[in-house]
This record gives C-alpha cells, sequence and structure tokens, in this order.
C-alpha cells in the first residue's frame, strides 16, 4: 500500500490494490483449464489412457523439478513483472498448442511448458506482492491474493464447465488463452510509475528485495527445515483425500453424486474467499503460530470425520475444513517464507522450496492413500491421512517458531 | 527493432533505477526460443490434421454397402434417458479377439471421483442416429456407476448384469 502506513493510510484504498487483485484472479482462472479439463479434453480426442497418465506425469515432474530453479530465477532477475508477464503468456501459449494441437509431442511440450511457466508464475506474483505493500501488512494482503484466487478460480470452473458442455472441451481452452489478456493488462496497471501518478506516495520500502545470504545458509536455517516438514506433511495429509471420498461417493450415490461433488469443491472455495484475508490479518496481529495451528489442527479433524461419516450429505459441512486449511496455508506459505527470508532477501527461492516439498507431500498422499484404499478400503485410508494430520499439527506446535516480526515500538 | 521492443517491454519490469534494456533483452531470450520451438510443431501438427481430415473425407463419402466406422476410444457413453454417464477409455477382448467389455469412466464432477468400471460388450448398444452412431445402455446409470471398480487383468471385474440368463 503506497502512502502513509498506519491508521490514517488504512481508510485508502489504491488503484495498485485492485490490480493485484485482479491479477490474482485471471491467473487463476487461466490455470484452472489445466487442472480438470485436460484429461477430459485429451479423452475426447481419442488419447488412451496411457498416453494421458504419460503426459500428465511428465508435467508433474517437470513442475516439481522446476519449482527450485523457477523461484531461485525469479529471486536473482530484476524484472519480475516482466518475467511474470513472459510466464503468463507461456501459459497462454501453452493452452493455445493444446486447443490448436492435440497431438503427442505438441500437448507433452505444451504441458512442460506450462509446467514451467506456472513454476515462475506463483513465486513471481509473492514477490510482485512484497514489492508492493512491502512488509507491514504483508498477511491481509496474501489474504487478499488468495481470496481473488479463489474466486478467479471457481468462477472459472464454472465458466469453463459450461463452456465444455454447451461447446467443446476444446472451448475451455481458447477460454484459458483470452484469460491471459485481463491477466496481463492487471499486471501492465501495476507498473510503479503509474502507481506513484496516481496517489503521489513512494512504495514502501522492504528489508531486503535482492538476494544477499547465502543459499546454504538459509537451507540449513532449522525453521526452513521444520517449516518444510510441515508442508509435506500438509499436502500428504490433504491431497489425496477429496479423490477418494468423492470416488466413494459416486460408488454411493451414482448420477446424483456429481453435485454432491461439485458441493465438496465449492464450499471451501466460498469459505476460502471470505476467510482469507482475515486469516492474514489475524498472523499480522496475534502471530503466525496461532494461525498456523488452527489451520493445520483442521485436516486431521477432517480426516477423521470422513472416516467416521459415512452419509456424504453430511461430509458438505465437514469441507468447511478443508476451507480453512486452504486459507490458513495460501496465506502462511508465502507470509512465513517472507519472515524466514527476511534477512538474505532469497525469498522466492524459499517459495520454490516449500512448492517443491508440497508437491513431494502431495504425490505420496495420492499414491499412498491409493494403495491403502485398494488393499484395505477406504476408511483405512482416511485414518491414515488423519494421522499424519496429527503428526503435522504436533510438528507444528512443537518445533516451529514464531516467525513475525513486531516493528520496534515507535519513541515516545 | 529489439531495442525498441525490450524498451517497450521495460514498461512491464523496469524497476526504478535500473535500466531495462540489457536485462529485458536477457529475458526475451527463453521467449523467443519457445516460439521458435512452436514452428515444427505447427508444421507438425497441420500435416497431421491433413491426413485425419482426408481420412475423414473419404470415411464420410463412404457410399451404402461400406461399413461404417465407428472410433470407440473417447467415444462418450449414454444412459437409458439420454443422460451422460463418461467415456469410453479402452476395449477388452480374449485372447482371439472376441470383444468381452468396455471399459469406461463414469460418474463424478469436472474429474473428481470418476470411477473406471469394466462394462460387458453384451450390454453396449450402438444407437443409429442421423449422422451419427450412439454408445448406450439400457441399465439403470446408478448401478453402473456403482458397479466393482475395474481391475486390469481380472475378468471377474467386468460387470454384465445379464449374465447366467
Amino acid at each position: 500500500m503506497s502512502g502513509p502506513t498506519g491508521r490514517a493510510g488504512r481508510g485508502r484504498r489504491p488503484v495498485g490494490q485492485l490490480g493485484l487483485d485482479l491479477l490474482n484472479g485471471f491467473i487463476a482462472a487461466l490455470q484452472t483449464a489445466f487442472g480438470a479439463f485436460v484429461p477430459a479434453y485429451l479423452s475426447g480426442q481419442g488419447w488412451t489412457q496411457a498416453q494421458i497418465g504419460f503426459v500428465l506425469t511428465a508435467e508433474t515432474i517437470a513442475s516439481m523439478l522446476s519449482q527450485v530453479p523457477g523461484g531461485a530465477y525469479v529471486d536473482i532477475t530484476r524484472h519480475r513483472r516482466l518475467v511474470l508477464g513472459l510466464s503468463v503468456a507461456g501459459a497462454a501459449l501453452s493452452a493455445l498448442l493444446i486447443a490448436a494441437l492435440p497431438y503427442h509431442l505438441p500437448v507433452l511440450l505444451a504441458l512442460l511448458l506450462h509446467a514451467v511457466a506456472g513454476s515462475i508464475m506463483s513465486p513471481a506474483i509473492a514477490a510482485v506482492t512484497v514489492a508492493m505493500v512491502g512488509r507491514r501488512e504483508l498477511g491481509e494482503r496474501l489474504g487478499r491474493n488468495v481470496r481473488y484466487a479463489s474466486i478467479g478460480s471457481g468462477a472459472a470452473a464454472a465458466l469453463m464447465g459450461l463452456a465444455a458442455s454447451v461447446l467443446s472441451e476444446r472451448a475451455v481452452f481458447v477460454l484459458a488463452v483470452l484469460l491471459a489478456v485481463p491477466a496481463l493488462w492487471a499486471l501492465w496497471s501495476l507498473h510503479p510509475r503509474r502507481q506513484r501518478r496516481r496517489h503521489g506516495g513512494a512504495v514502501a520500502p522492504t528489508d531486503a528485495t535482492e538476494p544477499q545470504g547465502s543459499v546454504k545458509a538459509l537451507l540449513a536455517d532449522r525453521r526452513m527445515q521444520v517449516f518444510c516438514a510441515c508442508v509435506t506433511l500438509f499436502h500428504f495429509s490433504s491431497a489425496a483425500l477429496l479423490a477418494v471420498a468423492a470416488a466413494e461417493v459416486t460408488r454411493r450415490a451414482g448420477l446424483r453424486a456429481g453435485l454432491l461433488i461439485a458441493s465438496f469443491v465449492i464450499v471451501p472455495q466460498v469459505l476460502v474467499a471470505l476467510a482469507s484475508p482475515l486469516a492474514g490479518r489475524m498472523a499480522e496481529r496475534i502471530g503466525r503460530r496461532p494461525i498456523l495451528v488452527l489451520g493445520f489442527a483442521s485436516l486431521p479433524l477432517r480426516a477423521a470425520l470422513f472416516a467416521m461419516i459415512d452419509d456424504p450429505f453430511l461430509l458438505v459441512p465437514v469441507q468447511l475444513l478443508e476451507g480453512v486449511a486452504s486459507a490458513v496455508y495460501g496465506v502462511m506459505l508465502p507470509l512465513v517464507a517472507a519472515d524466514l527470508t527476511r534477512e538474505n532477501g532469497r525469498y522466492t527461492l524459499s517459495l520454490g522450496v516449500f512448492g517443491l516439498a508440497g508437491a513431494l507431500g502431495a504425490a505420496l498422499s495420492t499414491a499412498v492413500a491409493g494403495v491403502i484404499a485398494t488393499a484395505w478400503g477406504v476408511k483405512a485410508a482416511f485414518w491414515t491421512l488423519a494421522a499424519a494430520g496429527m503428526v503435522a499439527v504436533l510438528l507444528v506446535l512443537i518445533a516451529m517458531p514464531e516467525t513475525r516480526v513486531r516493528p520496534p515500538p515507535k519513541p515516545g | 527493432m529489439l531495442d525498441s521492443l525490450g524498451a517497450f517491454l521495460s514498461h512491464f519490469g523496469a524497476w526504478p533505477g535500473i535500466a531495462a534494456g540489457r536485462g529485458a533483452r536477457a529475458a526475451l531470450l527463453p521467449a523467443v526460443l519457445v516460439v521458435l520451438m512452436m514452428v515444427p510443431l505447427v508444421g507438425m501438427g497441420l500435416a497431421r490434421a491433413q491426413v485425419a481430415g482426408a481420412g475423414a473425407g473419404a470415411g464420410a463419402g463412404a457410399g451404402a454397402g461400406e461399413p461404417e466406422m465407428v472410433a470407440l476410444m473417447g467415444r462418450r457413453l449414454f444412459g437409458p434417458a439420454g443422460e451422460e454417464l463418461g467415456r469410453l477409455v479402452d476395449m477388452l477382448t480374449d485372447a482371439d479377439g472376441r470383444p468381452l467389455a468396455v471399459v469406461v469412466d463414469v460418474g463424478g464432477f469436472m474429474g473428481i471421483g470418476t470411477r473406471r468400471v469394466a462394462l460387458a460388450w453384451s450390454v453396449l448398444r450402438f444407437v443409429r442416429e442421423p449422422g451419427a452412431v450412439r454408445l448406450a445402455i439400457d441399465i439403470d446409470p446408478d448401478r453402473v456407476i456403482a458397479a466393482p471398480e475395474y481391475r486390469p487383468g481380472e475378468a471377474a471385474s467386468i460387470f454384465n448384469p445379464t449374465a447366467g440368463r
């Protein structure tokens, strides 16, 4: 937020906030095409399951491999907005390729391009956010990022689902390409010279924008290691839950399951959209740890409830817990990373490391839960995820320190 | 030309006090490489599309008496009331090539919660419609969606409600 911080400045809503809101929203919307619609589209184009599985696995691996290099690149580049713009363009190009050339090699390359673009996009958005608002009210601003990302992806999912059934799955990817235009326009509107012209204040200073500490020291920082483990456990405990539960709901409810599963997805998204800025504000006011504990605690609770409750309709309100976890995670990850890299400035590198840790946790979650569900049943899988969630909560409670830095009290 | 392009693009990324020209050019290089990569891909894709188009044209032009061709993979499957159940993802035959079953991804919402079931070949109905052939089944969709999950190699996982008659 430009201009004076503190009470006097809080009432104003600079246009830069809107630009950042829209940027997050449209980028999330663009990314929605790549989640659910790629397998369906390729299936409709006559791809075999083996071929689809191959390109999706290749994309996942590429994404994991590019997390850390992507984060490192965003750190050392001095043109973070340009790089962000290029990565959005890259994602749009990827969607264009998929829509225009649904054949093996183009789709494979498109998905690889998308993976790399995504690894650059996420940290770049965080870096641009920190540069825009500084560290004083970072929590709330990050909460707004998460809010608008949730709104963007929710609206896009609805729109793209409609386009897929009314037009064709290909239309989804054309839509994704079109969404890049407002995203890039929103990015353009964040140019500092235009900001200053609008409300005449300098951008708030940050602690260290350029990387200066040693990478080894960063990785040896115990807080980094603990938080990495927390991130991995978070994803391990959470990622596979919905997939396993949804398959079970489909088995029980048949055709009506579609609506139920849609509710499973929508309820947390709504909660995230509503509560994320609040989570960010609380993290600034009362500290990171309480919010982290709250978010992490909802994981084992949710998994346990899924294991204990049979009626799928009752599971819909349980998904509120996923909303809590997602809101907390979405805000706290970039916030804690900013805290931990305050001195050494390697912010997006740490985001890349956490991204890799999370991706590994998610992959493990899917694999392990799948095996357990097949061998010992769905409830066993849920209890396993709940146990992992408990470990995560305990780790946060015992080993994760408070990372908030209280500003020194003003003299007089 | 690259200079003015760099200057234009520097509006996206010029941090205060930092000259953008050279840096923007450096950031542009990967973008140029990506675009260059696309040229052979587009060429390949166009060639492929031409072949596919020729094939489809030959099929559509087949006169009466020639067998129609129905491509199965990725085709949608419909229930008795016309509701969409899912998509065909595989086909199973016995060792002599006689069709045994089709494997279908059914149910769920936008890919979440879809189940993979194998339906016996006898359950399929090929419904002729003007200009197309529709794959359908006559049995209750909920039974299909609740059928046991398809396990490759296990004949018992093929759902066949008409067996034993």
